[in-house]
């Protein structure tokens, strides 16, 4: 890894945009500076299965006469970004990581597509994916599209399924993009890639217009560099009635936050790098004033985890019945493997499943009510060898994300620091329902004490 | 528990019955092994100690970040 220096493509997003907005950087020359990344590092990372070159160039040029003659449309204005491929936006290929979509064009936006051109953000392409944005756990290399790969150590995953938005973000082939997380796939590239990661409840971003995995737990989300370029993001697209970006400044002195290991039910101990991050970040944040308590989950992580396997598959296969039953050998292994155990998966459990989550989720309300945030580990592995397993299935399964899709809480992941293989490290932010802002402050004070922005993956030749 | 892993006819008639005629030999027969993991993960499945316990699919958050 390096110091990462000035280049334009190593700025933060919310760094390229003071310098936009104070005249000292064009959109053009950040976009094109971006690109040129890409030309340099894409054919090691695969971040992206499309780029839009022209469109990019036109968007950055517009951005910058619109800035020159004193409109800024928003704090994203000329800051160029990636979504991932299950996003549509029109007269660009959708394929969603699948041959069983190769030539599929949108006609429309998604609306967090809208909304962040709208912004004047500049879209850079369609950043590569987990087939339909899901998967099994695996990686089996048997996908149209190379499988991208980690920054920060190309032989290893990048955590799925928004897999190029993690690549995208850490390499800086992107200042910022958008994924989609259904259990756990915005927050886990962004810990096995060192980034910031956020996922709010479901209508905190609107979904449409990009491909379902699960209609109850699908949440899109922003993976970004740092976390004022998360909150930026979500100022766009959430629309919050005082923004988030002021209120990165409010005061963790002061603040009650539960610490929260377990239960961890039948799944490991964390990786002891991992473990003894997260020990010394909460050091830290209890060094800036937060009052710490133990507080324990009112079951097993496990437990949510299984619940999330009988209501992921079974939705996954409602969805995708058609394609199940007309092209399955088309499908990529994982794709098809969810599918199938979907097909399995009774009526009779899949509504208990659903009323499990309803008491999870009523658990983890009252759990996490009395306090203005909790922190818990992300991942409890460093990201594994690409394709190994059972690093890979360990590295995907074993997490404490899941139980926050079931309990629908504002949810972000952060780096805590890096192993000593040089991998990142990360640990995870819930806060209460309509309190997202507390869980950014938070991890914006963790980040200003701590120097792992400082660092970014060496990929030069 | 785990239950039996049920035979390739069994699982091919299961999915022809709902359509999925085009699954190749090897599909039915990753098919058969899912369907004990999948069964074995709903009869491990804690069940809610009431019938008032509704499903959460009346449980949607709506805007609340």
């Amino acid at each position: 890894m390096t110091d990462a220096g000035t280049k334009l493509w190593s700025l933060s997003a919310s760094e390229a945009s003071r310098r936009l907005e104070a005249g000292t950087l064009t959109s053009r020359a950040l976009t094109e500076a971006v690109l040129a990344r890409m030309a340099e590092v894409d054919g090691k990372i695969h971040s992206y299965i499309h780029v839009a070159t022209e469109r990019a160039i036109k968007a950055a040029t517009k951005a910058d006469a619109e800035l020159k003659s004193g409109r800024r449309r928003s704090a994203l204005h000329g800051v160029p970004f990636g979504v991932k491929d299950n996003y549509d936006v029109a007269g660009l290929a959708a394929t969603e990581g699948s041959r069983l979509r190769l030539g599929h064009i949108p006609e429309r936006d998604a609306p967090v597509v809208h909304d962040l051109e709208e912004a004047g953000a500049v879209l850079l392409g369609k950043l590569a994916t987990w087939e339909y944005g899901t998967g099994n756990g695996g990686e089996y290399f048997d996908l149209p599209f190379p499988t991208a790969r980690n920054p920060w150590d190309t032989t290893r995953f990048t955590g799925g399924s928004s897999t190029g938005a993690g690549a995208s973000v850490a390499a800086g082939t992107a200042s910022f993009a958008m994924g989609s997380d259904t259990t756990g796939s915005v927050r886990l590239p962004a810990a096995g890639c060192g980034l910031v990661g956020v996922i709010l409840p479901q209508g905190g971003i609107s979904g449409d217009g990009i491909l379902p995995n699960c209609y109850s737990l699908d949440v899109p989300g922003p993976l970004t560099w740092t976390v004022e370029d998360a909150a930026r993001v979500l100022d766009v697209l959430a629309r919050p009635d005082d923004s988030y970006v002021r209120a990165l400044s409010r005061q963790v002195s002061g603040m009650r936050i539960g610490i929260l290991r377990g239960p961890l039910g039948r799944f490991p101990a964390p990786d002891a790098s991992m473990s003894s991050a997260f020990e010394e970040a909460c050091a830290v944040i209890g060094r800036l004033g937060a009052h710490l308590e133990d507080v324990r989950l009112p079951m097993p992580v496990s437990e949510c985890f299984d619940v999330t396997r009988l209501i992921g598959p079974a939705e996954s296969a409602a969805i995708h019945e058609a394609e199940l039953r007309e092209r399955p050998g088309d499908m990529g292994f994982a794709l098809r493997d969810k599918l199938l155990a979907g097909s399995l998966v009774r009526a009779v459990d899949y509504i208990h499943a659903q009323r499990q989550r309803r008491l999870i989720a009523d658990a983890i309300d009252t759990m996490l009510r009395p306090y203005d945030a909790i922190v818990t580990y992300g991942p409890l592995h460093v990201a594994p060898r690409l394709g190994v397993e059972p690093e890979m299935s360990a590295f995907t399964v074993e997490t404490c994300l899941t139980p926050f899709n079931l309990s629908a809480h504002p949810a972000m992941v952060q780096c805590t620091g890096y192993s000593t293989e040089g991998l990142p490290l990360a640990w995870q932010i819930v806060a209460n329902r309509g309190d997202v802002v507390s869980a950014l402050a938070l991890a914006a004070a963790y980040e200003q004490a701590t120097p792992w922005r400082q660092r970014r993956p060496r990929l030069e030749s | 528990m785990s239950q039996k892993k049920p035979s390739l006819v069994e699982i091919e008639a299961f999915a022809h019955r709902y359509g999925l005629t085009k699954l190749a030999p090897e599909h039915i027969a990753r098919m058969a092994e899912l369907a004990v993991y999948v069964g074995d993960l709903g009869c491990m499945l804690p069940r809610p100690a009431l019938k008032e316990h509704a499903p959460a699919a009346t449980f949607m958050p709506g805007k609340q970040c």
